[in-house]
């Protein structure tokens, strides 16, 4: 226990430096601003900013690009309620109840509720982290070659069931991630694979300009073509604070948000939107008059709000101690880390101490910093939600190629986005997600050296990933939930469907 | 009752496969070792493998009972914008960045209807004065701002 205590004042010392303050405050307004903004969500701006994080120290750059991760969680219920758009798909359940609220004029105590479930949930969850984080990483390290392959399975079964898609897509949208992360030289030979002597992909396709393709070009496309539909809620937001009856209606609900959503964050491959669902149907489930549901129930703001940020924070503990991520978020988190030369793994919290603590420190400064962001200055945030897309997306775009060239310097880089972010749209309209493929890119190298590994040790018994007991328990843990989500999907069609039950 | 192709589904099935495809016959140009000891073909080979049925399942699950909707794409916007990406691509080492930004903003703005000529105007030249500002003298990017030469 002293260790904790001696670790986060290590923390502390980082994060409570001037520059580091600054950063955290950069990322964490930065996040509110496009948690708020429809059509532009942290992935996209993580993908965007990620080449500008190179030329800093990792513990800036890890601190910076968490700020805007968890300011955009934070912030995404804002235009969920004011709008009834949500401002990232995390917040979509939040529209279902938040909105009503804002209809009957109840926007003020529907945003106070969020905003305080928010903080609470954070504050709790980033404890889980910091005490979890250790013991995980103690486990992993007794993990073989075998048992880490399983897990990367694992992993991408998980992201593949839970998205709304059908699963036989999902999945080989991730053994495509797979197939696109064996191009460049081969770790272990150095022999050039699938490379037609291209120079710009001898070292692998960029990860950056992938990210960046799917997730800013594809997206942008997209959002353009659907056309915007706006109905903000033109009345003055009057009264933030919610009444008596408001509090003793959603502190238990933030309550079970926050268990719920740090449970599920922890589990690789989640990805953001399982856990705001998943605290929906069961307040849902729970409520005394469950037909209050859907026009303007205040648990209905606060349970997933809470799960929904508790997970936030959470989905950190599979990225670091494990080198797994959650969903592309933490994907692209992952690859700030590589990019600087440090893998995240087991050894990440021993070997990183000052920057997985300092990391961790940030967090709460961070949490405070949202506070303010969103209660005392939530007027300017929603004065933003009129800033039109027409401005935004050429902004974007620009830094977008900026960053793709800044990287290495490489023009062609620059049009292979352009052409893959094409491909995305194509992906987009067959209802191919992409959530699946990023994750699959990253983890294939790991995956790989992981696999042949684990045969070379087995002698070429490819028999070992069932016999060893771990990794066959691992691996059953993946079919039955590649079985309960399909049956699942097949009565209810997909994952909104059954928080809507 | 009726049954409809997905037509989606079959799109999505042939992508797969064709890579799919593409990988499992590239892969054995590169050495293929043995179970033990794999060569950089050999992971390759297994994934393209996986690829192929999953593509040759899509195909075969491809009757529904519900007719698909495909959406409707705005050809503009799909044109336009990897058009200003490419653009920038193409222009950034000859012109410059300026130049550039101004010539892929303007492009991108073509994409939301009705273009507003004046609006995209002061975008442009924001963006450019942003974009030589921040990347350039702020952060140090190593651009040349204007065509080189002048």
């Amino acid at each position: 226990m002293t260790d904790i205590f001696h670790n986060l004042s290590v923390g502390f010392g980082v994060a409570l430096t001037p520059s580091n303050i600054l950063y955290c405050w950069i990322g964490a307004t930065l996040g509110t601003l496009v948690g708020v903004l429809p059509g532009l969500g942290p992935v996209t701006t993580i993908a965007m900013l990620l080449p500008f994080t190179f030329k800093i120290p990792a513990v800036v750059s890890l601190i910076m690009l968490s700020g805007i991760y968890y300011g955009a969680h934070h912030a995404a219920a804002t235009s969920a309620i004011m709008l009834n758009m949500p401002g990232e798909p995390t917040s979509v359940v939040i529209c279902i109840d938040g909105h009503p609220m804002a209809r009957q004029g109840r926007a003020g105590p529907a945003l106070c509720t969020s905003a305080l479930s928010s903080f609470f949930a954070g504050c709790v969850s980033i404890i889980v982290l910091a005490l979890f984080s250790p013991v995980l990483a103690q486990a992993a390290l007794s993990f073989g070659s075998a048992e880490y392959a399983s897990m990367i399975v694992m992993a991408l079964v998980t992201v593949s069931v839970i998205s709304s898609a059908s699963t036989l897509t999902t999945i080989s949208m991730a053994v495509l991630g797979l197939v696109l992360g064996t191009v460049g030289s081969d770790l272990d030979s150095g022999v050039q694979r699938f490379t037609f002597n291209l120079d710009n992909i001898a070292d692998g396709i960029s990860f950056v300009a992938l990210a960046v393709a799917l997730f800013a070009f594809a997206t942008i496309m997209s959002f353009l073509g659907t056309g915007e539909v706006r109905q903000l809620i033109s009345a003055k937001v009057t009264g933030l604070f919610p009444t008596r009856k408001d509090l003793a209606a959603s502190w238990k609900p933030i309550l079970r948000g926050t268990a719920l959503g740090s449970l599920i964050g922890i589990f690789p491959g989640t990805g953001p939107m399982v856990a705001s669902f998943a605290a929906y149907s069961m307040e849902k489930r729970l409520a005394a008059d469950p037909s209050r549901f859907g026009k303007g129930a205040i648990e209905g703001v606060a349970g997933p709000e809470a799960a929904n940020n508790a997970s936030a924070f959470t989905h950190y503990i599979p990225m670091m101690t494990l080198g797994i991520p959650a969903g592309p978020a933490m994907a692209l988190m992952l690859a700030a880390l590589t990019i600087q030369g440090i893998s995240a793994g087991p050894e990440l919290i021993t070997k990183h101490a000052e920057l997985f603590w300092g990391v961790i420190a940030s967090m709460w400064i961070g949490n405070l910093m949202l506070l303010v962001l969103n209660l005392p200055l939530i007027g300017i945030w929603i004065r933003l939600l009129a800033v039109p897309y027409r401005i935004l997306y050429p902004v974007v775009l620009m830094c977008c190629c900026v960053g793709i060239y800044s990287v290495a310097s490489s023009a062609a880089d620059v049009i292979m986005a352009a052409v893959i972010g094409l491909v995305g749209l194509v992906f987009e309209k067959l209802r191919c997600p992409p959530a699946p493929l990023i994750l699959g890119f990253i983890l294939e190298p790991v995956l790989e050296e992981n696999f042949r590994r684990a045969m070379l040790l087995a002698r070429g018994d490819i028999t070992t990933f069932l016999t060893r007991p771990v990794s066959l328990g691992i691996l059953l843990l993946s079919v039955a939930l590649l079985f309960v989500f399909a049956r699942r999907k097949a009565h209810h069609g997909s994952l909104a469907a059954v928080a809507g039950s | 009752m009726t049954r409809f192709w997905d037509w989606q589904r079959i799109a999505g099935g042939l992508i797969f496969i064709a890579v799919g495809g593409f990988f499992v016959l590239r892969a054995p140009h590169y050495a293929m070792g043995n179970l033990t000891r794999l060569g950089p073909g050999g992971f390759p080979l297994l994934l393209g493998g996986i690829l192929l049925v999953l593509g040759i399942a899509h195909l075969l699950t491809a009757r529904t009972t519900a007719a698909t909707v495909i959406e409707r794409v705005s050809w503009r916007v799909v044109l336009v914008i990897p058009l200003s990406g490419l653009v920038f691509g193409f222009a950034v080492d000859r012109l410059g960045l300026v130049p550039t930004i101004i010539l892929s903003t303007a492009i991108a703005c073509l994409a939301n209807r009705p273009v507003r000529i004046v609006e995209t105007a002061i975008l442009c030249i924001f963006l450019a004065a942003f974009g030589a500002g921040v990347f350039v003298y702020g952060l140090g990017l190593p651009f040349s701002l204007f065509p080189t030469g002048w």
